[in-house]
């Protein structure tokens, strides 16, 4: 009698898939205290999209820091729920579980058998990952993205398949919209494509293919990113000014001096370790892939040597996976002491994860209850009850991305305006006469890159043009009001600038 | 008694199939004579009544309405080619018929195989089908080609009494009557085809040496309610100039993607014009094709579902010439698309018939591929339109018209709506590996433009000449 499977395997994969991202997104509204940062701020961006301001189709775009898919990713679920991030769960659950899956398929198609479990499972335990699934970061997105990545690579390498340059494209252009802390890595994706590229054989003209069709999803996503600032912001390059103004070198200060941690560092050793011996006994894609592990430690030493390390859960999210990924690929040959290949990697992926635990720093951007994001707001009532004692037509344009998430708490509200472009001759021209303040976030971390400090650098210490300090608000906020002189006063509706 | 009720079937569709009118005269419901009917002409005119009202009282509630459902189509129609894409890489999606099948098959029990060659001012093509069919790997005994020739068309006539035609060459003349279309002279040949399965070519085409041969293996092993296996089409002249790469990267994408994604889940296929492959008798029963309407290719691929046949794509490709000049470019497309118009309104007229016949997966197949496309070019300009007064003017009353949900949506569409049609063109041609045209694939939505001109102009010839056919001019490629 033939053994017929209880189900397909479409079935099976379908079914682990809703049942693991279900026990993330329970975990995550279990522990709803370790909700990240990027969690809350991503709702809140969904959500003023969806009210259709201003500020909402600016936050989509203006910074590189802020990329615009994880919040394309949430806007189905946000648009159904209201107040608490769920859709950022959601979203972080559903990418954690189709990251496992994938890696599952990944490390099946490799030969790697039943040690995979064994990968698997060090796969989940990556604290990063497994802290991004339930707290709505964009780190589990990343992964799965890191993942899909490097499986075309691979595809392709071993087996020039189409399917295997699609994966790699849509990978490329999904982690250029997800997140710039990848682009490191991306580049040594695009190197490691160039090696083959110089290096295989290929048909007349197929070369030019391949890279045409590679390159384009990110070109796409990255000029479709250009077409919107310039159509929303008015200068098509104002998402990455905060790169190319050198304020990021003069702003920038550090929350902690050892952000990354040992084991993330022994963990790229470990992948470099393993690209050189698979570039010793000549196993092209697996050397592929440990170098593509090893990659996003070396770029997260750079950003560290640039001041610019903030925001980097995704890059060492993938590391730690792209670290089994890679034991995977080396356990996966078919070749002489590949059993012994096998154990080894095993033993060495659940040795990693345990140092992950031990040394690797954990993320600390969960949105406490004090934190910019945090959902203890109380001040932000203070401060508008306290402007308006001053003046019943009083507005405070809060600056930044973190006021997005004030707006849309205090909604619907006209005293606190959100303002990502901020500028003083609009505003004074906007609202003649008025009592205007300016709130503006410490330059630290991420808040460094904000718009506000590119035109006016020493804005937090010194105040902006003409303007009065008058408080400090919240979490390291400041109050500046703004002087101007005095007109007829404005009956016109207040909006944003 | 069931011998007797075929032979009266029999009998029947003889006295049927020899009037190349046929379909109109007796099920004049699925034919496009009358183009639209009283009842749609009253719905086509309440709902122009109610979008003109809607836009004189409420300006802006109407739009607005109109712009989030076309930006809801938008981001369906996306997902839906993206997943036709998936489906057409799944084993099965296309029949394959390997090298070691068409070896077995014994030359002489293959059954006779008719070819209909309508041939209309195509003097300068003449030669190369000619050779082109005759280049099939089949028994010469054994192919009833119908060279079928317009009878006032004098040129043509005279070039093919050039030829010593080969052996299995015959010519039927098709007499000078209303309308003088494609379908209408197929049908006269489809009366007088002798072989058990039947194929058409077009002048120009190229068929692959083994295409007949898999076609019969296929037949022999496919469902038996598969009456029709549509060959893949392409171009042998995709390097003439943009218009012929970009041809080439749509039809890559059509035929080799779109279509095999349909075939892979029983779907209803839009069958192209040229190289279908049916069983004759299946067809006669059908009545053949619908002589009014100008791509009657894509209404017998819905009539073949609603009469409970199925059609599937076979892995061979006819090769083609692309239009290659934008003036006949646009004249084949405007044909085209009128065409869709034509079988969009013939097979609405009872909506709730057509859900019977084909079921909701196929009901909802038909919306997407044969009112969606048409929708879709005509809605476009409206779109880039709106994106150049915005690019250009900057007008504030714009942003009012998206709305939080409905720019939200927009945004999607910009980021990965143009981009998976795009994507699919430029995966297309790596597939077909024309690897030089991948670079060109990326521009096609320059080609959209025109497409959309094709729309447009298509809708006003359907309101005021329905049935003429703008015939295509081939032999460019070889004139140069």
């Amino acid at each position: 009698m033939k053994n017929r499977p209880l189900c397909s395997p479409r079935l099976l994969y379908w079914g682990a898939a809703v049942l693991v991202s279900g026990v993330f997104l329970t975990a995550g509204l279990y522990r709803t205290a370790t909700v990240s940062r990027t969690a809350v701020l991503n709702e809140a961006v969904c959500r003023q999209l969806l009210s259709g301001s201003t500020a909402g189709r600016q936050a989509l775009v203006a910074s590189v820091w802020h990329p615009p898919f994880p919040v394309l990713f949430r806007l189905p679920a946000a648009a159904a729920t209201r107040g608490f991030p769920l859709s950022s769960l959601l979203v972080s659950a559903v990418f954690g579980a189709a990251a496992l899956v994938l890696t599952e398929r990944v490390l099946r198609k490799w030969g790697a058998g039943r040690i995979r479990y064994i990968l698997l499972a060090a796969f989940a335990l990556n604290p990063l990952f497994l802290k991004g699934c339930i707290s709505g970061s964009v780190s589990p997105s990343a992964v799965f993205l890191t993942v899909l990545t490097a499986y075309g690579l691979s595809e392709w390498t071993r087996h020039r398949r189409l399917k295997g340059i699609i994966y790699m494209g849509l990978g490329i252009a999904g982690l250029a919209g997800v997140s710039f802390q990848m682009y490191g890595w991306l580049a040594a994706v695009a190197v490691m494509l160039a090696i083959d590229l110089t290096a295989g054989s290929y048909e007349r003209g197929q070369r030019e293919g391949v890279l045409v069709l590679t390159l384009f999803p990110p070109v796409y996503v990255l000029a479709v990113w250009v077409l919107g600032n310039w159509l929303v912001m008015g200068d098509p390059l104002y998402f990455i000014r905060s790169l190319t103004s050198g304020q990021l070198a003069s702003q920038v200060r550090f929350a902690s001096d050892d952000p990354v941690g040992a084991g993330y560092y022994l963990a790229g050793g470990l992948c470099a370790a393993l690209a050189l011996l698979c570039a010793v006994r000549s196993k092209q894609a697996p050397g592929f892939t440990a170098l593509l592990a090893a990659a996003p430690v070396v770029s997260v030493l750079w950003m560290n040597a640039r001041g610019i390390l903030w925001g980097w859960e995704p890059v060492l999210a993938s590391a730690g996976s792209m670290c089994v990924l890679a034991l995977g690929h080396v356990s996966g040959g078919r070749a002489a002491g590949g059993k012994m290949a096998a154990v080894i990697s095993a033993a060495a992926a659940l040795g990693v994860v345990a140092s992950l635990w031990l040394w690797g720093s954990a993320p600390s951007e969960a949105a406490g209850k004090d934190g910019p994001a945090g959902a203890d707001l109380d001040w932000v009532t203070d401060l508008k009850r306290r402007v308006l004692t001053c003046s019943r037509h009083a507005a405070v344009f809060a600056c930044g991305y973190d006021s997005l998430i004030f707006a849309d708490k205090a909604k619907p509200d006209s005293v606190v305006i959100p303002s990502l472009d901020f500028d003083f001759d609009r505003v004074r021209t906007a609202y003649p006469g008025r009592r205007l303040y300016v709130l503006v976030p410490r330059p630290e971390g991420v808040n460094s890159a904000e718009s506000v400090f590119r035109r006016h650098r020493r804005f937090y210490d010194r105040g902006g043009e003409r303007t009065l300090a008058a408080g400090r608000w919240g979490d390291g906020w400041r109050l500046f009001e703004i002087i101007q002189a005095p007109r007829p006063l404005s009956s016109g509706p207040v909006s944003s600038p | 008694m069931k011998a007797g009720e075929h032979g009266a079937a029999v009998r029947e569709e003889k006295h049927i199939t020899a009037d190349p009118l046929a379909l109109s005269r007796f099920t004049p419901e699925l034919s496009a004579v009358t183009p639209v009917t009283g009842c749609q002409k009253l719905v086509l005119f309440a709902a122009v009544i109610a979008a003109l009202a809607a836009f004189g009282y409420y300006p802006r509630g109407a739009a607005l309405g109109f712009i989030a459902f076309s930006t809801l189509f938008y981001i369906v129609f996306s997902v839906y080619k993206l997943v036709l894409v998936r489906f057409s890489v799944k084993s099965g999606a296309q029949i394959e018929v390997k090298d070691e099948e068409l070896k077995r098959l014994d030359e002489n029990s293959l059954p006779v195989y008719s070819i209909l060659v309508p041939l209309f001012r195509e003097s300068e093509s003449v030669g190369n089908v000619v050779e082109a069919i005759e280049a099939l790997d089949y028994p010469a005994a054994k192919k009833d080609v119908q060279l079928l020739l317009e009878e006032d068309d004098g040129a043509t006539r005279s070039a093919v009494g050039n030829f010593a035609l080969p052996e299995g060459f015959r010519i039927t003349v098709i007499p000078r009557s209303f309308p003088r279309t494609k379908p209408k002279a197929c049908n006269i040949g489809l009366a007088e085809a002798r072989g058990k399965y039947l194929v058409i070519y077009d002048a120009e085409d190229r068929p692959e040496n083994d295409q007949l041969k898999k076609a019969v293996a296929a037949f022999s092993r496919v469902d038996r309610r598969v009456v029709c296996l549509q060959s893949r089409l392409n171009f042998y002249n995709p390097r003439q100039n943009l218009f012929t790469r970009w041809f080439a990267a749509e039809y890559s994408a059509w035929f080799d993607f779109s279509l095999p994604g349909l075939s892979a889940v029983n779907s209803v296929i839009p069958l192209g014009g040229t190289s279908n492959h049916f069983i004759t008798s299946a067809l006669r029963k059908m009545m053949g094709w619908d002589a009014y309407n100008v791509t009657e290719d894509c209404d017998l691929g819905i009539r073949i579902y609603r009469r409970g046949y199925r059609s599937k794509m076979l892995n061979t490709t006819t090769w083609e010439e692309a239009c290659s000049k934008g003036g006949l470019w646009i004249r084949q497309r405007t044909r085209w698309l009128k065409g869709y118009i034509q079988t969009y309104l013939v097979h609405m007229r009872r909506p709730g018939r057509l859900l019977g016949d084909l079921g909701w997966k196929n009901f909802l197949h038909f919306q997407a591929l044969i009112g969606g496309i048409v929708f879709s070019f005509l809605i476009n300009p409206v779109f880039w339109f709106m994106a150049l007064l915005w690019f250009f003017l900057r007008l504030e009353a714009l942003t009012a018209l998206f709305p939080g949900p409905v720019f939200a949506g927009g945004a999607v569409c910009l980021f990965a709506g143009n981009f998976v049609f795009v994507y699919i063109c430029a995966c297309a041609c790596y597939k077909r590996k024309l690897y030089d045209l991948i670079k060109y694939a990326v521009l096609t939505p320059v080609y959209w433009v025109l497409m959309s001109y094709s729309g447009w102009r298509a809708l006003i010839h359907f309101a005021i000449k329905p049935f003429t056919w703008e015939k295509t001019r081939h032999g460019l490629f070889h004139e140069k």
